[in-house]
């Protein structure tokens, strides 16, 4: 079984979980560039490797971040926004 | 018997299966299913105290707020209290509270009818409200949810959201003479299929829904 931890509820089975994609700072729309306004919109980096993504544990509706390697798929760290230390 | 104006949402589930009604708190609610009601909670019994009135709160302002209703809130995130005249007070994460009345209590009315101050976001509770009670109430956890109920400590007083053949939960534990029971809480368009599931599994395992007759004290605290 495959387990996440979240920084509230604790480990639990990934079933409770749902992955709401990797963190992307969106460029400002008012003065970035068509081409980088549409790489943001329609692109993601398929490239494995560390990356920050929002999660969100579904029973308790808790969203918070998880660091994971996408490459050997482990969770390194979880963690509430704004507790990135 | 005056028509109802609440209705439990397992109603649907239980209609076949009741053979005797009653009407707490104004909701129409099963009395008795059957001979084997206090068969079953010995062994374990389901039983439904959607009828107890809750009302739930959001926001940082939440918990200054309840207080200044005279509604005491749990410290830590995760926890539940008891106030002293029964009332069950959840700390549902970092700043969610699910408050539900023992019968004729008034906080839930209460807490209805006050304007909500700033930071202060009321949560429409429906909930379907699940007891279940008896010496294999551990086992029918266990074959239906992959979280460890045994972790769930009265004393600790500890709330666990977790999900239980696939409907998101809210769970705790209490003591009372008759030993160790379960609270469950989940979205009430859930609550007929999570019903009819644990009576299914309860069954297996010599028990089933139980009503609130032979419920008794279980369903007043």
């Amino acid at each position: 079984m495959k387990l996440m931890t979240c920084p509230i509820n604790g480990t639990r089975p990934i079933s409770e979980f749902v992955y709401w994609g990797e963190i992307r700072p969106a460029p400002d729309a008012n003065t970035c560039t068509d081409d980088r306004w549409a790489d943001y919109v329609f692109n993601r980096n398929g490239a494995p490797g560390v990356k920050k993504e929002w999660w969100c544990h579904t029973p308790s509706n808790t969203w918070f971040i998880a660091e994971r390697d996408t490459e050997k798929d482990k969770v390194l760290r979880t963690y509430l926004h704004g507790d990135d230390k | 018997m005056s028509a109802p104006v609440r209705v439990s949402p397992l109603l649907d589930a239980q209609r076949s299966q009741a053979s005797k009604w009653t009407q707490p708190e104004g909701m129409q609610s099963v009395a008795a299913f059957g001979p084997g009601d206090a068969a079953h909670l010995h062994q374990v019994g389901i039983g439904d105290l959607s009828f107890r009135r809750r009302a739930g709160v959001k926001g940082t302002g939440a918990a200054a707020w309840l207080k200044s209703l005279g509604i005491e809130t749990p410290e830590r995130p995760n926890s539940w209290l008891r106030m002293p005249d029964g009332t069950l007070v959840l700390r549902l994460g970092m700043t969610e509270f699910l408050v539900e009345d023992v019968p004729g209590g008034g906080h839930a009315a209460r807490m209805q009818a006050t304007a909500p101050s700033h930071g202060v976001y009321p949560v429409p509770r429906f909930d379907a409200s699940l007891v279940i009670a008896g010496r294999e109430a551990l086992e029918l956890t266990r074959q239906t949810c992959a979280f460890d109920f045994a972790t769930l400590s009265p004393q600790a007083q500890t709330v666990a959201m977790t999900s239980m053949v696939g409907v998101g939960i809210t769970a705790i534990a209490l003591n009372g003479s008759d030993g160790l029971r379960y609270r469950l809480w989940c979205d009430g368009t859930y609550g007929s299929y999570l019903w009819s599931t644990l009576v299914e599994v309860a069954r297996d395992l010599g028990g089933g829904e139980v009503g609130l007759d032979a419920l008794g004290r279980i369903a007043q605290v």
